[in-house]
């Protein structure tokens, strides 16, 4: 009986051990013959479209008429540049905001000076800046220290002159997924650094 | 259970032994099996006849630092690592991206190379394509969830291997719709994507 039992665990024993060798010599086989790398690994992260902002400066001339000037337009820093434009939609307000029903007219109501040494006037009556403006950084001024957007002649009863300047920035890297035309010239129909005066966009 | 039960059960003596038989007869034939592959790489010369373990070779994946400079991405040719953050993806623009894998030298066995390419988490409008030198594969199942390429050449022992040009034009291309202005939620936020490479001993 005592016999049998330890000829049992002996076996046991022996089976255990063959099993556990088994598993050890397919194991450093299966180690030999095959090698992984470390990973090389990417993120990225989107850009984010900012809103431009203005810089200006309004004051009354000799006559208690408005003068805008040392406009500029800031690009927001989103960390690309930007191509700008602006547009200055002029109106006579009253205090209510309500807008008189013709506008003023330029040469007549008011004089507008303005850099043309960096801004143009395209035909569809925005500013185009003609250079890349860095992310976070502005403009030169659209109309300068020297320069203004100046009323002439008296305003409606009731009424005063009101200038609202609408800025945009766009990208000015990238082009088309078919590299025929740069982001700018894909959406504003420009390309700003090679506009002329009064220029088609 | 008397004793007649217990000879004839499942744990009887003869079941027992038999269970110990065919685990001893196994464990030899593995033994043999490894001791025969180990038997390839002998090396022998004129005095006398050495037996050594075979050396297997080193794999790495890498690529070019890449540099951010007012809106415009380039690579860092002096540079290799393993990680690159794009950290401000524009549409319309093309991100350079050049993994490398590399294999040096001391394998005294050839092998095939393959890569993993994890891009589960890149949005639709971000596009490339792998280099025709690499095929499609299931020789292998992907270890971290993408797919598998394999390498065009089986590379032969002893030989020091570059790889490069992995990912076609060594660049991704953002699609000028990745982003739309009035739609500041679409493909927000940041992505990823992995590369891995293995080496496996070709029979």
């Amino acid at each position: 009986m005592r016999a049998e039992l330890l000829n049992k665990k002996n076996i046991v024993i022996f089976a255990v051990t063959a099993s556990l060798l088994l598993t050890a010599a397919l194991t450093t086989a299966y180690a030999k013959y095959r090698k992984g790398s470390e990973a090389v690994e990417n993120t990225f992260s989107t850009a984010e479209y900012g809103e431009p902002s203005i810089s200006d400066n309004v004051e009354k001339n000799g006559s208690g008429h408005f003068v805008k000037n040392n406009l500029a337009v800031i690009a927001a820093d989103e960390g690309y540049p930007v191509y700008v434009r602006a547009e200055l939609v002029v109106t006579w307000q009253n205090a209510d905001g309500i807008v008189y029903g013709s506008q003023p007219v330029p040469g007549t109501d008011y004089a507008l000076e303005y850099d043309t040494d960096k801004w143009v006037k395209a035909s569809d009556g925005f500013f185009y800046y003609t250079e890349k403006v860095e992310s976070g950084s502005h403009t030169a001024p659209l109309i300068g220290a020297q320069q203004a957007l100046e009323q002439l002649s008296s305003a409606p009863v009731g009424y005063t002159m009101h200038v609202e300047v609408i800025s945009e920035t766009i990208q000015a890297v990238g082009n088309t997924d078919d590299d025929s035309a740069s982001a700018v010239l894909s959406a504003w129909g420009v390309q700003p650094d090679q506009l002329a005066e009064g220029g088609q966009p | 259970m008397n004793r007649s039960n217990r000879k004839n059960g499942f744990l009887s003596y003869n079941n027992l032994l038999r269970a110990a038989a065919v685990l001893f007869i196994l464990t030899m034939i593995s033994v043999w099996w490894v001791s025969g592959l180990f038997a390839k790489f002998i090396v022998s010369d004129n005095r006398s006849d050495a037996v050594r373990a075979a050396a297997f070779s080193e794999i790495a994946v890498k690529e070019h630092k890449v540099v951010y400079d007012n809106g415009v991405y380039s690579l860092d040719t002096s540079k290799a690592v393993s990680s690159n953050e794009y950290s401000i993806v524009v549409p319309g623009t093309k991100l350079p991206k050049d993994p490398f894998v590399t294999i040096d030298g001391n394998s005294d066995a050839s092998g095939v190379v393959y890569i993993e390419v994890n891009d589960d988490g890149l949005p639709d409008e971000i596009t490339y394509s792998i280099s025709s030198d690499w095929t499609l594969s299931d020789d292998i199942a992907p270890m971290h969830g993408g797919r598998i390429y394999k390498y065009k050449n089986v590379l032969p022992a002893h030989t020091e291997t570059l790889i490069e040009h992995i990912i076609k034009d060594d660049e991704l291309a953002v699609s000028e719709n990745f982003r739309d202005k009035s739609n500041k939620t679409k493909n927000s936020g940041s992505f990823s994507m992995v590369f891995y490479a293995y080496l496996i001993q070709t029979d």
